[in-house]
């Protein structure tokens, strides 16, 4: 078997790939680190990864929210991933996640309480696309919660992402 | 067991292909590996891949295609070492001969992370192919790897870098004749 070294050319297609996919690798990293389970990423995960990948091809997609909530619906805790596009970077290294940066984001919230559940939300522009799955809603207050940068998460050279996190 | 035939593949998953996509990719080389038909059968398995490929469990420990004494053994490529990847490199020989009647009895070993372990047997156990649909603890197999090191007399103070031994031999003089 030869082994190739040809490299292949970046497109967006790989950035919104890589982040669409990343994004969910987050999300499941949050929700293994609160011990809330993985169910809710991995049983939705075509309809999140469909809807993410057609907002990002799109560049409607604003912002990602992982929400934490008891069973009052209070939210107890909400990690925010905004979304920048940006112009092309023809340097491989534009790839990146820091999942350990995720997983301190996590620790940082503390126990939570038994019974909680979360649930994924999107931001995205007016004129963005309809994706199957996908229904209106609107965000659970963060009164009582104040936000802290974590940083930039995951990386392309189309587009990337930040985290901001919302505790007591 | 003898293994009689062992083919070893690594395919670009992202930013090349979407898990979806690299899934797809997957079961399409199990199909020209052991026949067309593969590719139905090992379908009811694409959620518990798609689920291990996207926390990179084929990064360091193979997808195993097993047929009798034939094995397939497919990584996967993230990132870097994905956009390095030939696509050229991820064709396979041809099909493994397939015995005049009888059934075929394949066996599918998926990579999976501690994280994911509770999900993937859940599904497993949903879809009803764990008799051929078999998890792999990465953990576990990290755990043997380090005990085979151990059991050699490898530890890392016995492992030495190439380039840092032959730096070391020119500075004390010693030269290959």
């Amino acid at each position: 078997m030869s082994v190739g070294t040809r490299v292949r050319v970046f497109n967006r297609t790989m950035s919104v790939n890589y982040v669409s996919d990343e994004l969910v690798r987050v999300f499941l990293t949050l929700a293994n680190q609160m011990g809330l389970g993985v169910d809710y990423v991995q049983d939705n995960r075509r309809v999140l990864t469909d809807g993410l990948r057609t907002w990002l091809s799109e560049g409607s997609l604003k912002a990602t929210y992982l929400e934490v909530y008891d069973q009052s619906g209070n939210l107890i805790t909400r990690f925010d991933l905004q979304i920048q596009y940006g112009s092309i970077v023809e340097d491989e290294e534009a790839f990146y996640s820091d999942i350990e940066s995720a997983k301190l984001a996590a620790r940082k919230v503390g126990v939570i309480p038994t019974r909680c559940r979360y649930r994924i939300v999107v931001s995205k522009e007016p004129w963005a696309s309809s994706v199957a799955g996908w229904s209106d809603t609107t965000l659970l207050s963060t009164h009582g919660l104040r936000a802290r940068s974590v940083g930039d998460l995951v990386g392309s050279p189309h587009i990337k992402s930040s985290m901001s996190l919302w505790i007591r | 067991m003898i293994r009689q035939m062992e083919v070893r593949r690594t395919i670009a998953s992202t930013p090349v292909r979407n898990v979806d996509e690299t899934c797809e990719r997957l079961l399409e080389l199990a199909g020209e590996w052991g026949g067309a038909e593969l590719v139905g059968d090992l379908s009811p398995a694409q959620g518990v891949l798609s689920g291990v490929v996207l926390e990179r469990a084929p990064l360091n420990m193979p997808l195993i295609v097993e047929y009798d004494t034939h094995f397939l053994e497919l990584y996967c490529a993230y990132e870097t070492d994905a956009l390095a990847i030939d696509e050229e490199d991820e064709s396979l020989p041809s099909r493994i001969p397939h015995p005049a009647g009888g059934d075929l009895v394949w066996k599918l070993h998926v990579p999976c992370p501690a994280s994911l372990w509770k999900w993937a047997s859940a599904q497993i156990k949903t879809a009803g192919i764990g008799k051929w649909c078999l998890l792999e603890s990465l953990e576990n197999a990290s755990r043997k790897n380090e005990k085979s090191c151990t059991a050699q007399g490898i530890t890392d103070a016995t492992l030495v870098d190439i380039e840092t031994l032959r730096a070391a031999m020119g500075k004390s003089g010693n030269q290959r004749g």
